[in-house]
């Protein structure tokens, strides 16, 4: 996960430097042709649509998708900052759900255990398919502790999370609103869905 | 290989703003063209013949450092799905892996009781064996492979140079 965090932090990174290095020569450069100009545009418009296509369909770590959020915000790219937003809240209710069933697992393991702990004291065995579903659920816990960070956090840590980037979508439309470029009228739609959204 | 296109673009105001009457519009536009098609070839070239992600992450952040988010831009997708399928195998022989540890596990606990395990969970030990034998993680990196992908970080970084002295 380590690696793929790099890539997309290598990427971001370049592609907004760089379309922002193009932006100030549209502005600055006034002996630019206009097909010169709107070929730039383009070039600038295709790289965001593909490095936001990218980070929506590779990446999953929301621990990682707050601190994209906030390179993007930063280059006042406020419509990719709230489409990855959606994402990472997507993203962040899956992870809570899945620690919910993780939990439960947890606790249906241990009955079982101290079931087997029982009998084994009467020198009796478990059931097959009761000692089947132990078998699952141990190998369950021991696969879930391989997987990424991102994947092993309890509802309090995904739920700071959530406050974590309610905090920055906000301060994302304050910052559109405030900024000289201002022009997202649609901004304040799409940060009331969000939030609604959140609530459900 | 948009390091190179800048310095080409550089070049091309000059024309275009020093000495105005030597434009040639056509001229700028072909070799604009042509730069295009060689940055896609050595970008193909890459794709095609790197498979390792550590390799492929590599070029990416020598690539950070010459601003060239078109060619990161066209490596990522190939990193992204090379890393995908790795761990998706790296899941499938974890699971098999513990499993065994887990069963040889419960086998001892049983024997020490002259007991054993039932049948058919005792004949899925070979086959998990079997399975973890067949699969061959983490990707083996050779000598050749890791010299191939110098060669073409050499071949990126070369190539940039030689286009930006006017050979596209």
């Amino acid at each position: 996960m380590d690696m793929r965090n790099t890539l997309t932090r290598v990427m971001v990174a370049t592609t907004l430097t760089k379309n922002e290095m193009v932006e100030q020569k549209i502005v600055t450069d006034q002996e630019l042709t206009p097909e010169r100009i709107a070929h730039l545009k383009e070039i600038i418009q295709a790289q965001e649509k593909k490095l936001l296509a990218l980070v929506l369909q590779y990446n999953e770590d929301p621990w990682y998708l707050i601190e994209a959020i906030r390179e993007l915000r930063g280059k006042k790219k406020f419509d990719a900052s709230i489409t990855i937003g959606n994402h990472c809240r997507d993203k962040l209710k899956e992870l809570k759900l899945r620690a919910k069933e993780k939990e439960e697992h947890e606790a249906e393991r241990k009955k079982l255990a101290k079931e087997e702990e029982d009998l084994d004291k009467l020198r009796k065995q478990l059931p097959e398919d009761k000692k089947k579903r132990l078998r699952d659920l141990e190998l369950e816990i021991v696969l879930n502790k391989l997987e990424p960070a991102h994947f092993n956090h309890n509802n309090k840590e995904y739920d700071q999370q959530i406050v974590e980037l309610s905090k920055l979508i906000v301060s994302i439309y304050y910052t559109a609103q405030s900024s000289f470029k201002f022009q997202h009228a649609h901004l304040p739609n799409i940060v009331k869905s969000f939030l609604g959204r959140l609530m459900r | 290989m948009i390091f190179a296109q800048e310095e080409m673009e550089a070049k091309f105001s000059k024309q275009i703003y020093q000495d105005k009457t030597s434009v040639n519009e056509k001229n700028i536009a072909e070799e604009r063209d042509a730069m295009a098609v060689h940055l896609a070839h050595a970008i193909k070239q890459v794709i095609s013949n790197i498979d390792n992600p550590k390799d492929l992450n590599q070029i990416a952040t020598t690539m950070r450092s010459m601003n060239e988010a078109g060619a990161i831009l066209a490596i990522a997708p190939k990193c992204y799905q090379v890393l995908t399928d790795l761990e998706q195998q790296r899941v499938i022989k974890d699971k098999a892996e513990q499993f065994l540890k887990m069963l040889k596990r419960e086998q001892e606990v049983l024997q020490r009781i002259k007991r054993d395990l039932s049948a058919d969970v005792k004949a899925e030990i070979p086959k998990l064996q079997e399975k973890i034998a067949s699969m061959n993680l983490p990707p083996v990196r050779s000598h050749s492979a890791e010299l191939r992908a110098n060669f073409f970080l050499i071949f990126l970084v070369v190539g940039q140079r030689i286009c930006s002295h006017g050979y596209a």
